[in-house]
């Protein structure tokens, strides 16, 4: 029972990370139609940000909503310099954001050398709930990507902006003819989604290294969960991750960690299969 | 009104075609120069290091490649150490400090190729080896160069890809012309490379800790293999630490799988129990499901074998899930100073690591050695460490035996270098007959500040392997 206990609390914390970690990209892709392969450095800055405030000895918290801030602008900045200019094209937008991981990774290099780098946890040790120790940041962590992901979600499906996301994606080309500015839009999406990962960065920055290599480990698991979930409808993204996280954690607990990776992999392999051809609008 | 797109596809054709030859002509007045350079006999060896070493590390600036100054050259790969301007220092000046005065190396260079990662996942580990590949030039030259005639470093980088490290060992011997490479870096790109070396009949001493198993007509593998880092270090471990239950936990590829094959053996010869073995995925980040499996395996010993990343995820994520070093010791073959500063003393006090070498090493040439790396390089340089220690061993092995052959021969040099022994920082290492090396083998256990303390050596550990080339 207490296993079982712990093994959900696993599938949940891993669910809360996979989901933060590909929210930015589900938004980017579900409403641009751009393939953002920079998203991976996105996270990877986002816990550089946490870096930074740990190595100025802040709280770690503060990290959470600067980095939020600090990808914001930059994911601003690469939509008016790089993504407005190729947006309708995904196949320019792969190879642009591809050239664009390269030059970000070898930024962080420069900026802040090869050396592997780490934020401690500002909460260490495990809180006993449900009859089981289960480390304390993980909660936190399920608990500010919840909120992270409600808001987001709910911006984008109750807010006037998400009125408007809505009907640039169901078709872009009738919303623009209605009067609606594609964008002023597009660079809030892009924008919101460089947060995300940013916010992604910052909150699993005490989980492992921080290194400029990093965002290329988190690249596979966000798209894997994007595929999975669908990426024209913005909770397909938690559904994703929900998905992808039991069958992570199922295989890791009844085989093992190489067959969780092939199971999740052939899941992807397997929803495409039967997915029906996506509406137009979400690529186009 | 088909003239016009014809006529345009053609002059971008010509465009191209005219572009590509430029590029070869810049391509080729480089390998000329090059020959030339090294032909002239009596060319002082710095000024020729200090140009290679330039177009080593950026956009060639030399006078042949003016006329197209802002075209990339093809032949580079990924590079980025920038050279170090000490190399410039004329070899033929004797070190001051030396009782012997050995007749200064006059000639063409004998050249020497570096392969290694200087980005890429294994890039970390790049800085020291291009910091020792100055020692390497230094020392050599010092001692009276080889047979007679200085010696010049080459690095390229593989980027931890086989793909650019095939690409970078074709340039080392092709446009560097060099008379042995001298490698750190990945077994997927030895793979990828060695071939190259086999058909250049090029000698290739791979100097990183590996699998084993290799065995080539070009090739000395002088790294550690598993059998010597963990043959005499697994019963010392359950001596100290009283554990029976291993855990073996590794990324999922050949070295952790080949190192665990064989901790199974000394385990259980040292009367242990392995409780599980798991592998992960490379670029594994959440570890709370195999942290799990660990609690529940009444594990007392974990055997880590975890590069990188992956070992910084698993250590910081198993300390709140009650599994770190306090709870269960650790054993660990990878774990290197740049690991370890990353996950932290309260995360690693009292881990052990086996590895041939360790900038402790506490040795008077060791301690001069290393107190020169930091001088030299800053206190605060890229520790020196098992891999940069290694490319400097297999270089004084490899100017040993070009010495003892009296020819940079590639047939007579491997012929010299078996059974051949040495004293180096790294301790007293000789030659085997399988063409690898027995070495000394250290234990480290990591201090409550963080530093690393040799607690335990081994002196001439030999490597079960086996190799008949010919």
């Amino acid at each position: 029972m207490d296993a079982l206990t712990l093994e959900l609390l696993n599938g949940v914390s891993l669910f809360a990370i996979l989901a933060i970690v590909a929210l930015g990209l589900g938004i980017v892709f579900g409403l641009m139609g751009v393939i953002n392969l920079a998203h991976g450095e996105f996270v990877m800055l986002g816990a550089y940000v946490a870096y930074v405030v740990h190595a100025n000895g802040l709280n770690h918290w503060l990290s959470v909503p600067l980095a939020a801030v600090v990808l914001f602008v930059l994911g601003v900045v690469i939509e008016v310099g790089l993504i407005r200019r190729i947006h309708r094209q995904p196949e320019l937008t792969i190879l642009a954001t591809f050239g664009l991981s390269v030059c970000l990774r070898q930024i962080a290099e420069l900026v802040f050398s090869k050396d592997f780098q780490s934020v401690p946890n500002p909460v260490p040790g495990a809180t006993e709930a449900f009859g089981v120790l289960f480390p304390t940041y993980r909660y936190l962590l399920i608990a500010i990507v919840a909120v992270v992901v409600a808001v987001t979600l709910l911006a984008f499906t109750r807010s006037r902006f998400g009125l408007v996301v809505r009907a640039i994606v169901a078709d872009r080309d009738l919303a623009e003819s209605a009067g609606i500015r594609t964008g002023v839009t597009n660079l809030c999406a892009f924008g919101v989604g460089a947060a995300t990962a940013g916010i992604a960065g910052a909150l699993v920055a005490p989980l492992g290294a921080v290194e400029p290599q990093a965002g290329l480990a988190y690249l596979p698991g966000a798209f894997l969960v994007v595929i999975v979930g669908g990426y024209n409808r913005l909770w397909g993204v938690a559904a994703g991750a929900l998905v992808v996280a039991a069958v992570q954690t199922g295989v890791i607990h009844f085989y093992d960690a190489v067959w969780a990776q092939i199971a999740s992999l052939a899941l992807a392999v397997l929803v495409l299969q039967f997915r029906r051809p996506t509406p137009a609008g979400a690529i186009a | 009104m088909r003239t016009l797109p014809d006529s345009r596809t053609r002059s971008r054709l010509w465009l191209v075609a005219s572009l590509v030859a430029l590029l070869a002509l810049v391509a080729a007045a480089c390998g000329d120069d090059e020959a030339e350079t090294s032909d002239a006999p009596a060319e002082p060896a710095a000024a020729d290091t200090a140009a290679a070493e330039t177009s080593d590390s950026e956009e060639a600036p030399e006078p042949e490649t003016t006329e197209a100054p802002d075209e990339p050259d093809p032949d580079e790969p990924a590079t980025t150490a920038a050279p170090e301007p000490e190399t410039t220092e004329a070899p033929d000046e004797p070190e001051p400090d030396e009782t012997e005065e050995p007749a200064a190396p006059t000639g063409e260079p004998v050249r020497i190729g570096i392969l290694f990662s200087n980005s890429g996942p294994a890039g970390v580990f790049g800085p020291p080896t291009a910091n020792i590949a100055e020692f390497i030039e230094e020392d050599i030259n010092a001692a009276g160069g080889i047979n007679g005639r200085p010696v010049e470093t080459f690095l390229a980088d593989d980027a931890t890809d086989p793909a650019v490290g095939r690409q970078a060992m074709e340039q080392l011997i092709d446009g560097h012309n060099v008379d042995v490479v001298l490698g750190t870096h990945s077994s997927a790109t030895r793979q990828a490379a060695k071939p190259l070396a086999e058909d250049a009949d090029v000698l290739y001493i791979y100097a990183a800790l590996y699998e084993g198993g290799e065995c080539s007509s070009v090739m000395f593998n002088t790294g550690e293999v598993p059998s010597q880092q963990l043959a005499p270090v697994i019963p010392w471990m359950m001596e100290q630490t009283g554990g029976q239950r291993w855990f073996l936990l590794g990324n999922d590829y050949v070295w952790p799988r080949r190192s665990f094959e064989l901790a199974r053996q000394y385990i259980e010869a040292a009367g242990g129990e392995v409780v599980g073995e798991e592998y992960v995925p490379l670029g594994t980040q959440d570890f709370s499901s195999v942290a799990q499996i660990i609690a529940g395996s009444g594990a007392d010993l974990i055997f880590p074998a975890l590069v990188g990343g992956d070992a910084i995820a698993f250590e910081t994520q198993a300390v709140d899930f009650g599994i770190g070093q306090d709870a269960i010791p650790r054993l660990a073959n990878i774990y290197e100073e740049n690991v370890l500063g990353a996950m932290g003393p309260a995360v690693t006090a009292g881990m052990r690591v086996t590895l041939g070498y360790f900038k402790e090493v506490d040795s008077a040439l060791n301690n001069e050695f290393v107190s020169r790396y930091f001088e030299r390089f800053g206190a605060d340089a890229p520790p020196h460490m098992t891999f940069s220690s290694h490319i400097y061993d297999a270089a004084l092995l490899y100017a040993a035996a070009a010495n003892a052959a009296g020819t940079t021969d590639t047939a007579a040099v491997a012929a010299a270098m078996e059974g051949l022994t040495l004293t180096t920082p790294t301790g007293d290492i000789a030659i085997t007959g399988s063409r690898h090396l027995a070495q000394p083998i250290y234990v480290a256990e990591i201090q409550a500040d963080g530093s690393q303390a040799i607690v335990q050596s081994f002196p001439s550990v030999e490597p079960d392997e086996t190799c008949d080339p010919t």
